[in-house]
């Protein structure tokens, strides 16, 4: 392994150092993307929040007048089928932090040979 | 001064090469990530045993409770007692995925930064003995 202080050593080690941490971060970040996709929140939707009463000052009796169940119903089969639809972003996450991993993985493997090179180059040893 | 004392001297001397540097900081960082980790396996062990109490659901201490009784008076206090079920229900079970995925979370940091440490220390340890004999060796000779 190089030792030497030089501005080319000092280069490499610092892209391996990054891009190990990004494949590290990638990693992680993919672990708990697919937890989202494998062990998602089931959409939870209280009727309640699918009709508000009109209250027309602090203290007076709200005006209630809410359409039947049926379409109480209705309005929230579409608010879940919208929180199921967000859900759908954990994909793209996944496959963002995937990239981050499959990008960084060859710059390291490149730099991190060219510190053996750089090393064979100088005379180090590189028995480490 | 013994060989001891003058190969720590030798492993204080040459620890600076970028090599160590590196090494020494990939460990750094590696550690942070596995002590992350451990807070949020503690933390979700501590939501496991202290379940919290939902306060933004409509049955939450802010809501107004008239409005559930005008919706008692008008579609009857069983239709609501369902509802009330159903939403606790599901988030009892929200609860509960969320923990699991709290806990993977917490193992894929220590997980994914474990190895990474384990390997890098195991070089600086290593190299270091190798650096102590090889000096010891030259001073000898």
């Amino acid at each position: 392994m190089a030792k030497a202080w030089s501005i080319k050593n000092l280069y490499y080690y610092l892209v391996c150092l990054v891009t190990l941490f990004m494949f590290v971060g990638g990693a992680i970040s993919s672990v708990n993307s697919a937890m989202e996709i494998i062990l998602p929140d089931e959409p939870n939707v209280p009727i309640f929040y699918t009709y508000y009463p009109d209250y027309r000052a602090e203290f007076e009796r709200p005006v209630f007048d809410p359409p039947s169940l049926e379409e109480l119903e209705a309005r929230r089969a579409e608010q879940e089928n919208m929180e199921a639809y967000y859900r759908g972003y954990s994909t793209r996450r996944l496959l963002n932090s995937m990239a981050f991993m499959i990008i960084a993985a060859p710059f390291y493997i490149y730099h991190w040979k060219r510190i053996g090179l750089a090393a064979e180059e100088r005379g180090d040893s590189d028995e480490n | 001064m013994d060989l001891q004392q003058k190969s720590g001297v030798i492993a204080m001397r040459i620890r600076w090469d970028l090599e160590h540097v590196y090494l020494y900081l990939v460990c750094f960082v590696a550690l942070i990530l596995i002590i992350i980790g451990a807070v949020n396996l503690t933390q979700t062990a501590i939501a496991y045993v202290t379940p919290g109490y939902d306060y933004y659901g409509p049955y939450g201490p802010g809501e107004l409770e008239r409005d559930l009784e005008i919706w008692e008076e008008r579609f009857g206090a069983e239709f609501v007692a369902g509802e009330k079920e159903r939403y606790e229900t599901l988030l009892e079970e929200n609860q509960r995925r969320r923990l699991i995925r709290d806990l993977v979370s917490g193992l894929a940091f220590v997980g994914v930064a474990a190895p990474v440490y384990l390997y890098h220390w195991r070089k600086i340890g290593r190299l270091e003995s190798k650096n102590i004999k090889s000096n010891a060796g030259d001073e000898a000779g």
